[in-house]
């Protein structure tokens, strides 16, 4: 059995500022093992990019990081600048959310995967041409030879995307992070991008975290799902039983938000409240402050339930699934 | 408006432009200075304590002609500037406003002047216009005005969205009160940074036009006119070749450091270049 | 036809209109002088034959139009600029010689100017700190030093002071390379100087800004060697700018050679110009302006087929 692709201990990271310290990771925990798509769900600002970040070594001079991040089984603690640039598009990739804005325009495709590839592959410019075009196909570029040497403004929002996943595939990483890869693109579009995330997870057994704010893509593409509070983990459960399962209730409340058949016309639930400063967040759970169901005990943090289904909540600890408190 | 501070370099600039600007005009005040008295025993002769740079072919002092001189150029640079900023920006802010055929009918002139090197420009103009110093701030101002009338073009056009104009109309507003009162005060601050620059720049190439002696005439000093001499009797009198290179030297940087503590607060996009 | 050659002929095309004006403003230059064009182009040398002569060579009688039409003929179909009054040689051949004389100083000042100036200002955009503070330094002080003041100190310090370089004329390349270096070493520096000064200002800022875009933090997310990022991608992107106002600046060196020949005396066009302004010889000063003028249009369409090679998206005409 080889290591999960990703495995996070007790990740904290704060970014220093004029006026103190954000918090904009807290004690996160999860794992991701390989062939599995991880859905991770959040409002803006909850923390999901800066894990992203995190994880491929990227995060600015102002983050102060403690806790682990093993990728393959390999810890970034304790990697250099050239060790780190040695991960990335190697061990883990990413394919952003603006395929227009990844992609240098001045240079053609296929010239950037080739590069990708020699970046950490010491082969020949044939080798990599060949294996180049290869990607393109597989990512579903049609006549990917003659398409080769054209640049990014000359093909559609939805195959530049294809082609940033042909890059992050090209030296075949353990695991891909998809940080809002159809946010941008249309409907029809998403659908296919999500298709060819599926077909990757099956042919070839690969490990994507898929960061999106969208509950329906995460229904649809995911196998498990993580949802993150202002920097905090909540919940991590099957994606299958994420809508009737869900016991947060900051996703429960996520849920209800979703506008559906069943709602009155102009009805649209709000969670009421703002998110928390995050120079100063709340000590306990931070949904607290927001939260229709808080209790006393909600002042100190409560820790992921262990299995499967884990919750951060009081109210979900019982003597099957005790809550430990944690730190902060 | 933003809380930047003023770069320290932009008071640096303004520091060493009021010193020089001070000493231009306070002195010819003290008195101790005349530029044309003539002393023949003193031709080219070298620095003496009263008269600190020495003196020139003629026998005068070079100091005060530099003074004097130095001031000329200081007075030619800020109304060819002035003069290049008013004709320039009025064409500019009126094709930007207007856009259309005006701005085609404006621009077409400006952008063939543009095509010609700047130096080049100024020859023609004093060829056309006759050598004197009255002729020089008109031909120095005239290859300026079409930078001018790009910049605030480029601004206006930016400031003043197609809409917003319209809007305007609809409100009531007179074209000359929309302009005066919302888009100039919005669109002038790329002009404003081009202003100090290129006042540097009018002083080089015044000094250029008066050293092949295109510009004010003797016995009139001008700085330009300084060089020649100064290149004529190279080996002989070299300060006189050396301190109005300075003057000119210290005088651009001050307005290009300047220039550039203006951009910061006034025209972040990088308009004016 | 390809969309590139679209581009091409495209910016053929536009420069028509512009050689068009160009050569209005500088027909224009000769009778917007005050006074009588046939006697201002004698001078002292006319009488009533060679007054009569001149006004029939320059069919002074006819309407402006005509005039002007005449002459476009002339310059065009026959490559006639008339002749220079004072010497009675052809206009064409006076350029002929000085030409060469100009291009390799402008060419050399160009060159020089270019590779040290976006050299400098690229250096300093990737690496920052005293790099950057220095560059910032040189920029002032290279642009406020007057090109012609240098010369003159370059002459005082390399001729007079210390006699290694000689102070003015002329040698041509294929008669003596090492001298022909020599007398073009102190020109060359003042020109230079000031648009290395630019150039660096315009590379620092293109790369700074190619350096923040977003394609940029893909490329280190990618795993590529930051010295790649910087110089294979930095530089590619930064390049339109950097071109667009080198080839530009192109034009300002053409002008500097005016007063840069004329001190250093070297039998360019720029010299003969300055002579020309002097001697009221109009013939000269006009076909001097437009061989500067022509040779800016030209630079400035090579410019733009060159940055229709360098960003894809401009050659496609979508930038």
């Amino acid at each position: 059995m080889s290591a999960p692709a990703l495995q996070v201990g007790g990740l904290t990271i704060g970014y220093r500022t004029a006026t103190g310290v954000a918090s904009a990771v807290s004690e996160v925990s999860l794992e991701v093992a390989r062939g599995e798509i991880f859905g991770l769900v959040g409002e803006s600002g909850c923390g999901k990019s800066t894990l992203a970040a995190a994880t491929l070594g990227m995060l600015p001079g102002s983050a102060e990081v403690s806790g682990d991040i093993r990728v393959a089984g390999r810890s970034l603690a304790g990697m250099d600048a050239e060790a780190l640039r040695g991960m990335r598009g190697n061990e883990v990739a990413i394919v952003v959310q603006d395929p227009l804005t990844s992609l240098d325009p001045t240079f053609s495709v296929g010239s950037q995967i080739v590069e990708t590839i020699r970046a950490h592959r010491n082969v020949d410019k044939r080798t990599a041409h060949a294996r180049a075009v290869e990607l393109m196909s597989q990512v579903g570029i049609p006549e990917p030879e003659r398409r080769f040497g054209d640049p990014p403004h000359r093909f559609s929002g939805g195959q530049r995307q294809r082609i940033v996943i042909a890059i992050a595939l090209a030296n075949e990483p353990a695991l891909l992070i998809a940080d809002e890869p159809t946010t941008a693109l249309d409907v029809t579009i998403q659908k296919q991008i999500l298709g060819l995330l599926r077909r990757l997870r099956d042919e070839r057994g690969m490990a994507i975290v898929l960061i999106t704010h969208d509950l329906a893509v995460v229904a649809e593409t995911c196998d498990r799902v993580g949802v993150m509070y202002a920097g905090q983990l909540v919940e991590v459960t099957d994606a299958a039983a994420l809508a009737d399962g869900a016991r947060h209730p900051y996703t429960r409340a996520l849920l209800s938000a979703l506008p559906t058949a069943e709602h009155e016309p102009g009805a649209l639930t709000v969670i009421a409240g703002e998110i928390p400063d995050l120079e100063s967040p709340p000590p306990g759970c931070r949904f607290a402050p927001r939260c229709t169901r808080r209790i006393d005990a909600c002042a100190r943090r409560p820790a992921l339930t262990g299995g499967p289904d884990a919750v951060a909540c009081w109210l979900h600890a019982d003597a099957e699934h005790p809550v430990a408190e944690t730190s902060r | 408006m933003s809380r930047r501070a003023w770069p320290r370099r932009a008071y640096a600039g303004v520091a060493l432009l009021a010193a020089l600007g001070l000493l231009s005009v306070l002195g010819p005040a003290t008195g101790l200075l005349d530029p044309d008295a003539i002393d023949p025993t003193k031709v080219l002769a070298g620095p003496e304590l009263a008269h600190p740079l020495g003196f020139d072919s003629t026998g005068r002092d070079v100091l005060s002609r530099l003074v004097v001189a130095y001031r000329a150029s200081l007075v030619t640079a800020v109304a060819s500037v002035a003069l290049a900023l008013l004709v320039g920006g009025t064409v500019g802010l009126l094709a930007g406003y207007y856009r259309g055929w005006w701005d085609a009918l404006l621009m077409r002139p400006v952008d063939m002047m543009l095509a010609f090197p700047a130096l080049l420009l100024g020859v023609v103009l004093i060829t056309i216009l006759g050598r004197g110093s009255v002729t020089v701030i008109l031909a120095v101002g005239g290859i300026y005005i079409p930078i001018f009338a790009r910049v605030v073009r480029s601004s206006t056009l930016t400031v003043a969205t197609g809409s917003y104009v319209d809007a305007a109309r609809c409100r009531g507003s007179s074209d000359v009160r929309t302009i005066v009162r919302h888009v100039l005060p919005n669109s002038i601050g790329p002009a404003i940074v081009l202003t100090s620059i290129l006042a540097g720049f009018a002083i080089q190439v015044e000094a250029a036009l008066s050293f092949i002696g295109l510009g004010a005439q003797p016995p009139t000093p001008s700085l330009g006119g300084m060089l020649t001499e100064g290149n004529e009797f190279l080996t002989q009198a070299p300060l006189a070749l050396i301190f109005p290179g300075l003057a000119i030297v210290a005088t651009v940087a001050a307005l290009l450091l300047i220039g550039d503590g203006l951009r910061t607060r006034l025209d972040p996009k990088g308009i004016a270049g | 036809m390809s969309r590139r050659a679209a581009y091409v002929a495209r910016r053929l095309l536009l420069t028509l209109p512009v050689l068009a004006v160009m050569s209005v403003v500088v027909f224009g230059v000769m009778h917007l002088v005050p006074g009588d064009p046939a006697q201002a182009q004698l001078g002292l040398r006319s009488t009533p034959e060679t007054l009569a002569q001149v006004r029939s060579d320059l069919n002074l009688d006819d309407p402006l139009p005509a005039q002007y039409l005449a002459w476009v003929g002339g310059v065009v179909l026959r490559g006639d600029l008339g002749s220079d009054y004072a010497s009675g040689v052809p206009v064409t051949e006076e350029l002929g010689v000085a030409l060469p004389v100009t291009l390799q100083l402008a060419v050399a000042a160009i060159l020089l100017a270019g590779t040290v100036g976006v050299g400098i200002g690229v250096i300093a955009a990737a690496r920052g700190g005293w790099r950057r503070r220095g560059a910032s330094g040189f920029v002032v002080f290279g642009t406020a030093i007057p090109e012609f003041w240098m010369g003159l100190i370059l002459i005082l310090v390399f001729s007079a002071w210390f006699a290694v370089l000689p102070p003015s004329g002329y040698v041509a390349l294929w008669e003596d390379p090492v001298e022909n270096v020599r007398h073009f070493a102190l020109p060359v520096l003042c020109l230079s100087l000031f648009q290395a000064a630019y150039f660096a200002r315009t590379a620092r800022t293109a790369m700074e800004d190619a350096l923040s875009a977003p394609s940029v933090a893909f490329l280190r997310a990618k795993g590529l060697p930051e010295r790649q990022v910087v110089w294979r991608h930095g530089l590619r992107n930064a390049a339109a700018p950097i071109v667009t106002i080198v080839g530009m600046q192109f034009g300002a060196i053409l002008g500097g050679t005016i007063i840069i020949e004329t001190l250093f005396d070297l039998p360019g066009v720029g010299k003969l110009l300055f002579d020309a302004i002097a001697q009221r010889s109009y013939t000269v000063v006009q076909g001097c302006v437009v061989l500067i003028a022509g040779l800016f249009v030209l630079v400035n369409l090579v410019t733009d087929l060159l940055l229709g090679w360098l960003d894809p998206r401009i050659g496609d005409g979508v930038a």
